[in-house]
């Protein structure tokens, strides 16, 4: 692609009904997203309540659909607390660095291809077409770690500090394995776009679910240790450390953070669809409308957003030493001999089905020789501390 | 391009004004008291003694550590992802140069230089949360007050009552040599 | 519009460069350094290099300063304010006014700087037929391949270094459950 010579003065003065074009896109998909969010936090109550063979929130608006509008509301009018000895500005500004990274990463992910309307054209459905998307979703995840590390170091809490210490180094450890995961994606697809990395899929019809499952499980569990969910909430784990880095948050504060916990899945889901299924692509169909693509995309992403909120209730937490043990001595080595191999594999030209029978064939003795749950050593009884 | 970063900081903006316009709007309509009790910092009801602020163990600073040259690695690797997947599927600007295979031989050997070094780490144990559980057992402060006697007071308490009952005292001393 | 956002931007950097000596709290000097990191980011982005920037913000705004707040707060706080507060060298006037000194050559150097890049901006900008990062990885695999290798060293070298340092003096803590994290 050569470089455009364009510059910002030129685009803006020329291209002014299409800025107001954008505005709109912007507030379409904005919208989109917190009411994604907004109703997340229903789903989760919803889906819960499901599980556990309750009724769940019925009493505001049908099916208790409006049960997060009310949510907000009640938070508005909250009295705010910010503790003696707390850090104001670092307090002030920990909800904002939280919320607004795990907004913006949105900004990039295309939801559909060219959206037509009769003769009009509205370009691609997502608001920023760049080159380097990836790039930009990395760098955005990794400044994700402020809004906890600061909220809870600002606080003067014990359990704050605690729950941002833990929140913060369980995000880092596991975002390498995040990024390396779209590393072998990268290598697959061989851009840096995430519209490209979709529509290699779409074309192929080899979806890198079945191509990378490695990278596909690696990805989807770190995708859970980032956004701080079960079972990797370390952040706010409530048996121990009551509220994690969010204990003496009250009001719209808490609400801003509430918010941000709930964009980042939006935007991992999203994420994981484009990286893995193809986007809006539906198998063995090569080229969709823009109406079919979205609602695709949609149940997709859907299908990971419920993962995060059945994931909850069925598995119990981890322990924070197997929590780092995964991270850094299974998951971190695993994703690197990943890369390795989808690099030779693309490089020596063969079939890329050989990755998941490779994959198969390699972890599945692996696991069966090594994976077994081990009985408790005699080192970790009470007998052999105290002696 | 410039002008998708616009579009990008548009939709900052617009986040960043939608937040701002809650936290405006709550902090009008909330209601204000002038109460300090509730400005206590949360520990379960007791009086919170001293600040939060203090040091942590050194292993949460290995951790970042390591993270930072593993960040520096991928963000080397992404150029080189890029370069091979184009180079090898024949599609973009990498193709022709004639770079693929020297930068996978070159990629791999950065990644290898870079994985001794988690080696190193995981070898010397930093990787290892629990350190270890046989270190030397834990001996009670002597001078702090206590209202109840501990575990190991009451321990030896029971002992005393042994050894006073009915003699079998070596036995017990024995099975705590053992333990 | 790009120069006024340039020195807009520029400003900015050296405002927030600035906050992060002046600041007496380290954990402000830390979020003033991001916003420097953030400012330089969109600077790199405003002269056309999309990878050095997203880099930037990957490399020292997600995890360099991650670590910087990390060695913050394995510090002892209440030691830095009294430090900070009662400093056993006066630092006050000498810090300013090498801040400001620094400050004033940092500017001149940027506003050198943006005459300097607009006369060589052709000069600057990759060849057609390369997109950016295909630019810098053709380079980085090719002609600067020792250095990048010899990168990998010095990561690992310091790597093994600052741990070796850091362990010396790791404190043996021990409770009733044997050794325990913070």
């Amino acid at each position: 692609m050569p470089v455009e010579a364009v510059t910002l003065a030129d685009t803006t003065t020329k291209e002014l009904p299409l800025l107001v074009l954008w505005l709109f896109k912007a507030g379409l998909i904005y919208g989109g997203l917190l009411g994604t969010a907004a109703l997340m936090t229903l789903a989760e109550r919803k889906v819960s309540a499901w599980i556990q063979y309750r009724i769940g929130p019925n009493r505001v608006g049908p099916w208790g659909l409006l049960q997060p509008l009310a949510d907000g509301v009640k938070f508005i009018f909250k009295e705010e607390v910010v503790p003696d000895g707390a850090n104001p500005l670092m307090f002030r500004l920990a909800p904002i660095l939280s919320a607004v990274p795990a907004m913006l990463a949105i900004a990039v992910i295309p939801f559909a291809g060219e959206v037509k309307i009769g003769d009009w054209s509205f370009g691609t459905l997502s608001i920023a077409n760049l080159d380097i998307s990836v790039l930009y979703v990395g760098a955005l995840t990794g400044l994700s770690v402020y809004g906890v590390i600061l909220g809870g170091w600002s606080s003067n809490s014990k359990y704050s500090l605690l729950g941002g210490l833990r929140a913060s180094a369980q995000m880092i450890s596991y975002e390498l394995t995040l990024l390396l995961a779209v590393l072998s994606v990268v290598l697959m697809n061989g851009s840096l776009d995430l519209r490209a990395i979709a529509a290699d899929q779409a074309s192929t019809g080899m979806w890198n679910a079945i191509v990378q499952p490695v990278a596909f499980v690696l990805f989807v569990i770190a995708m859970f240790a980032e956004t701080n969910r079960h079972p990797f909430d370390f952040a706010e784990c409530e048996p121990e450390l009551v509220g994690g880095f969010h204990t003496e948050y009250s009001s719209m504060k808490f609400a801003l953070f509430f918010l941000g916990e709930y964009c980042a899945m939006v935007v991992m889901a999203c994420l994981a669809t484009t990286f893995f299924l193809g986007g809006g692509a539906l198998p063995f169909i090569a080229e969709l409308a823009w109406y079919v693509e979205l609602p695709v995309f949609c149940a997709k992403a859907s299908s990971f957003l419920f993962l995060f909120l059945w994931v909850r209730w069925t598995l119990p937490r981890f322990r924070y030493d197997q929590l780092m043990t995964l991270g850094w001595q299974v998951m971190l080595p695993l994703a690197l001999v990943n890369l390795f191999v989808t690099g030779a594999v693309v490089a020596l030209g063969w079939h890329p089905l050989l990755m998941p029978l490779l994959a198969i064939a390699v972890l599945v003795p692996f696991a069966l020789l090594f994976g077994r749950p081990r009985p408790r050593s005699e080192s970790l009884t009470h007998e052999g501390a105290a002696g | 391009m410039y002008f998708d970063y616009l579009n990008v900081l548009i939709f900052c903006a617009v986040g960043l004004g939608f937040v701002f316009v809650n936290l405006i709007i709550a902090s009008f309509l909330r209601p204000k008291r002038k109460v300090t009790e509730g400005l206590e910092t949360y520990e379960c009801g007791e009086e919170p003694i001293g600040d939060a602020w203090i040091q942590f163990d050194i292993r949460y600073y290995t951790v970042a550590l390591v993270y930072v040259i593993f960040a520096v690695e991928i963000a080397f690797l992404f150029p080189w992802a890029i370069v091979l997947g184009e180079s090898f599927r024949g599609t973009g600007a990498a193709v022709g140069t004639g770079i693929g295979a020297f930068a996978l031989i070159e990629g791999i050997v950065f990644i290898v230089i870079l994985f001794l070094g988690l080696a190193y780490v995981w070898a010397k144990g930093d990787l290892d949360w629990v350190l270890s559980f046989s270190g030397p057992a834990y001996q009670p402060p002597q001078e702090r007050a206590r209202f109840l006697p501990s575990v190991h007071e009451l321990q030896e308490l029971a002992e005393a009552r042994n050894d006073e009952g009915d003699g079998e005292g070596d036995e017990a001393e024995e099975n705590e040599e053992a333990a | 519009m790009a120069q006024l956002l340039f020195y807009l931007l520029s400003a900015a950097a050296i405002a927030f460069g600035f906050g992060v000596v002046a600041s007496k709290s380290p954990m402000k000097s830390v979020l003033s350094l991001l916003a420097t990191f953030v400012a330089l980011a969109m600077i790199y982005l405003l002269s056309g290099f999309q990878f050095l920037a997203a880099a930037q913000l990957l490399v020292y705004a997600g995890a360099i300063l991650v670590l910087f707040l990390f060695v913050i707060m394995l510090l002892n706080m209440s030691d830095l304010e009294t430090l900070a507060e009662h400093p056993t060298v006066s630092l006050g006037h000498t810090r300013v006014a090498i801040a400001t000194v620094s400050a004033g050559v940092l500017g001149l150097i940027a506003i050198l700087g943006a005459g300097a890049v607009q006369a060589s901006e052709s000069a600057a900008m990759p060849p057609d037929g390369y997109d950016k990062i295909e630019w810098i990885a053709a380079l980085l695999f090719s002609r600067y391949m020792v250095p990048f290798q010899a990168s990998a060293i010095l990561l690992l070298a310091t790597m093994i270094g600052v741990l070796v340092l850091a362990k010396r003096r790791r404190p043996v803590q021990t409770t009733e459950l044997g050794r325990v994290d913070a």
